[in-house]
């Protein structure tokens, strides 16, 4: 076996791995902050690639791309704001059932407006000329856009490690996460915390959206898909715990990576059946705690 | 022969010991009451017997047979009824439907797949006669939820009464109460100890309650057993006077 | 009998015979949407077992239905067109299937119990995806009989819509009147105290574990009933039977119906087909639709349609 194809196969995992990790961090946020599974979250993922899309229709560039890029995260952020304002707000002391009924309302809404404004068919994206093509590593090719969404993926978590550790909204909102009584005694605006956390996960729902937009084609029915394996990240990482989504969605990444290449049917229930393992052996996942 | 034993009863929580080695015995018949400051593992104990927490060491008997470790639905089976300090009732479900659900259980009918309570008389009557022991029978078809607080007690109570235990553990009976529902349930454990000679552990913080019906009293502080003794010996005990009850008592 | 028992039961008899005479004078489009109602009623009411009254949301409930709609349609197409063995196959396997992943599903608690059923519906949607060989992959398994029901002493073809209209009534009048029986049985309430308060349950003797897997199995059966029904009345099988959206339709019928009425999950079928057809050929985007339906219904009518008519009526439906 070739040295070379397998490095560039676990690059290839971990540039996916790192866009999963984008893309499941703004729900181990929302979940453990707000408590809520947002079951929208593949929805917004999509509503990101949308925007981007749409964007690039308008601008182009190199830099327009990365522009383009943390615009659409900061519009799916205002919605994130205006959701949590008006309905999610409503539901935070009601039944579970009908918190996740209320996000599952929301996947219909944002998928059929997606339907009314762009349309059915297949929406691809043109990648501006720097990031097209491959480099050349230890003598195989790796896409340039592949390299691009792992550190552009990697500067986010870094970023975001930062906000939640070092800024005080970060580690207010950390402190909400564990004891939201508390928290709120000690003077906390936890409503502030409460939706600006759920928009920044929801931001972070659209970078990733934007950032894995060139990776596939687009159509309003993908949130569903992206979604479900979101919940196998975050479930196999432990619920609310951001580092177990990370470890997850790079395992994750790497194992779809070398399947996809060497084990191609069992690739598509690869997800599931690790989150099926680790529910069975594990429930709180790698890295969440037993509560 | 103890109708309960506890041999070396101990329980961890990460750095925390909650229980250091409780070993006690409970006589049938007897009512024992644990007092004890908060904190002290009276509860924790309650929740190690019933199966509801696991000991890190130690055993419990019930009647001679080991019962370490076994599933809550198990112990309940084998005779061991509890109240909890938080009020553990179905709000749900209506005050009948609460004390129909044990009485079910103690004949083996929880399956029974197509017949209605309702339809069973002798269910029914038994479930009744549960309900005026606890003074509920006119309001066997209102929602738990919206009993007050000292009916939902008596409900909590009622639960554990239906299942015609051997023993029955109460956890702060009187807790939350005005003296007057006070009173009326120290009345009430009074007399099903004497009806069913049921035997009855019981955690308390009312003084009044635990002097006026315990037969023995076992102190309990930081997860030990500081003292135990009959209720005179008990409040003179120097001990149990610093630790918790004051020179009052 | 009271006066409230009597009037629901004089509705209900109503109800059932409004059923048993419509094919007389609907087209025959009315007729197949009819029908696919009480299908999708059975499903519902298979999700509504298992929620309503054990209290536990599964995601996955779209595989039994698959699976019962595959063994069907395998059976058929492969064994013999009577619809006896095809029926009990996919009741056996569905039996033997959810004993399985129930036992090791209920052990969790309600929310990783959710994923876990979510996470072998997707897996069982990718095993059929996948398989070609036996289910025909994504193209699924088209021209699936309608079966024959033999009694020996006649042969009925179902393939007629008046026939195997009928022959989903009598099912669907049957199970429900199973379930009925179940809910308001012991058996019922011991599984509704297990879904208000699974702790206290288990202080009463009950192993609430022992009867969530009972509850999970049964409200499995109804499910791949209502699938095997569905294959036969659209005559085909396709992997997305088993997808998380299929799990979902039942849990929204039942949530517009009345989540916890007894008649809610047939009546959130009939409503939700209704809408579905209608929407689609008026307005068009049906999605949009029913997520603005869902989120009104989520924070102003919770108890849904006959939640709300069962409030005006004072009685129980």
């Amino acid at each position: 076996m070739d040295p070379g194809i397998l490095l560039i196969d676990l690059l290839n995992g971990l540039s996916r791995g790192m866009l999963y990790f984008l893309m499941a961090s703004g729900l181990t946020i929302t979940f453990s902050v707000l408590r809520i599974i947002n079951f929208a979250h593949g929805s917004l993922i999509m509503l990101g690639a949308y925007f981007a899309w749409s964007l690039l229709q308008l601008m182009s560039g190199n830099w327009a791309f990365v522009l383009i890029v943390l615009l659409s995260g900061c519009i799916v952020g205002v919605i994130g704001i205006l959701i949590e304002v008006f309905f999610v707000r409503r539901i935070y002391s009601s039944e579970h059932l009908y918190q996740l009924l209320l996000t599952f309302a929301l996947i219909m809404i944002i998928d059929g407006l997606a339907l009314e404004i762009w349309g059915g068919q297949p929406r691809t994206m043109l990648l501006p000329r720097f990031f097209l093509g491959a480099v050349s590593i230890a003598g195989n090719f790796f896409p340039k856009y592949s390299l691009f969404t792992l550190f552009g993926s990697a500067v986010v978590a870094v970023l975001l490690w930062v906000f939640l550790y070092k800024t005080d909204f970060g580690k207010a909102s950390r402190a909400a996460a564990a004891d939201v009584e508390i928290t709120s005694a000690l003077g906390i605006n936890v409503p502030l915390i409460y939706c600006g956390m759920f928009a920044i996960g929801v931001a972070l729902a659209g970078f990733s959206g934007g950032l894995g937009l060139a990776m596939s084609s687009l159509t309003p029915g993908v949130g569903a898909h992206i979604a479900v394996t979101c919940f196998a990240v975050i479930v196999i990482g432990g619920l609310g715990s951001l580092t177990g989504t990370l470890a997850a969605a790079l395992i994750l990444g790497v194992f779809e990576a070398f399947g996809d290449h060497y084990f191609p049917q069992i690739a598509m229930a690869l997800p599931f059946i690790i989150m099926a393992v680790i529910l069975l052996v594990r429930p709180q996942g790698l890295l969440g705690r037993k509560e | 022969m103890s109708i309960l034993k506890t041999e070396g009863i101990r329980k961890q929580f990460a750095k925390f010991a909650a229980l250091n080695g409780i070993s006690l015995g409970v006589e049938p018949g007897e009512i024992r009451a644990i007092i004890g400051p908060n904190g002290a593992g009276k509860t924790t104990f309650f929740n190690v017997i019933t199966g509801k927490l696991k000991p890190t060491a130690g055993a419990v008997y019930l009647e001679e047979k080991d019962i370490t470790g076994k599933p809550p639905y198990e112990i309940t089976s084998y005779g061991i009824a509890r109240t909890f300090q938080i009020i553990n009732i179905f709000q749900g479900l209506t005050t009948i439907e609460n004390i129909i659900l044990p009485v079910l259980n103690k004949y083996g009918e929880n399956r029974a797949f197509f017949s209605r309570p309702q339809t069973r008389g002798d269910i029914i009557e038994e479930c009744f006669q549960v309900l005026s022991r606890i003074g509920l029978e006119k309001k066997a078809d209102t929602l738990a939820a919206n009993l007050s607080h000292g009916d939902k007690k008596k409900l909590d109570i009622g639960i554990g009464l239906a299942r015609s235990p051997k023993i029955f553990l109460l956890d702060e009976p009187t807790a939350g109460l005005n003296p007057q529902e006070k009173q009326s349930i120290v009345n009430l454990i009074k007399e099903i100890a004497e009806k069913e000679n049921l035997t009855i552990v019981l955690i308390e913080h009312d003084m009044d309650a635990v002097f006026s019906i315990s037969d023995r009293i076992s102190v309990f502080q930081q997860g030990v057993v500081i003292a135990e003794g009959k209720p005179e010996d008990v409040r003179k005990n120097r001990l149990v006077i610093d630790a918790y009850l004051g020179e009052d008592f | 009998m009271n006066r409230e028992n009597r009037k629901v039961l004089f509705s209900v008899i109503c109800v059932g015979i409004l059923l048993i005479i419509c094919p007389v004078f609907l087209p025959s489009f009315g007729l197949y949407l009819l029908n696919e109602m009480i299908i999708y009623g059975l499903f519902s009411y298979g999700f509504y077992l298992l929620f309503s009254h054990a209290g536990y949301l599964s995601f996955g409930q779209a595989a039994y239905f698959a699976l019962g709609a595959y063994s069907v349609a395998l059976m058929y197409k492969h064994v013999t067109v009577t619809i006896w063995l095809p029926f009990l196959t996919a009741i056996v396997v569905t039996a033997i299937v959810a004993t399985i992943l129930g036992f090791l599903s209920v052990r969790l608690g309600a929310l990783y119990f959710a994923f876990l059923t979510l996470a072998f519906a997707q897996m069982i949607y990718a095993i059929v995806f996948r398989w070609r060989s036996f289910t025909g992959g994504d193209d699924g398994i088209p021209g699936v009989s309608r079966g024959i029901v033999d009694f020996y002493v006649m042969k009925v073809d179902l393939e007629s819509p008046m026939h195997f209209y009928y022959f989903t009534l009598v099912i669907f009048f049957a199970l429900t009147f199973v379930l009925r029986k179940l809910v308001t049985s012991s058996f019922g309430l011991t599984l509704r105290s297990i879904r208000d308060n699974i702790e206290r349950s288990s202080f009463t003797g009950v192993n609430p574990q022992r009867y969530l897997l009972i509850a999970f199995v049964i409200s499995s059966i109804y499910c791949s009933i209502a699938g095997a029904l569905h294959t036969s009345l659209t005559k085909m099988a396709y992997p997305e039977l088993s997808y998380w959206s299929t799990s979902a339709e039942p849990i929204i019928m039942t949530l517009i119906g009345g989540i916890y009425t007894f008649s809610g999950p047939f009546f959130g079928a009939v409503i939700y087909i209704f809408l579905k057809t209608y929407v689609m050929t008026l307005i068009g985007n049906w999605v949009l639709f029913l997520g603005v339906v869902l989120l009104v219904i989520v924070l102003f009518f919770r108890k849904g349609v006959m939640g709300f008519v069962e409030e005006r009526w004072g009685a129980n439906l």
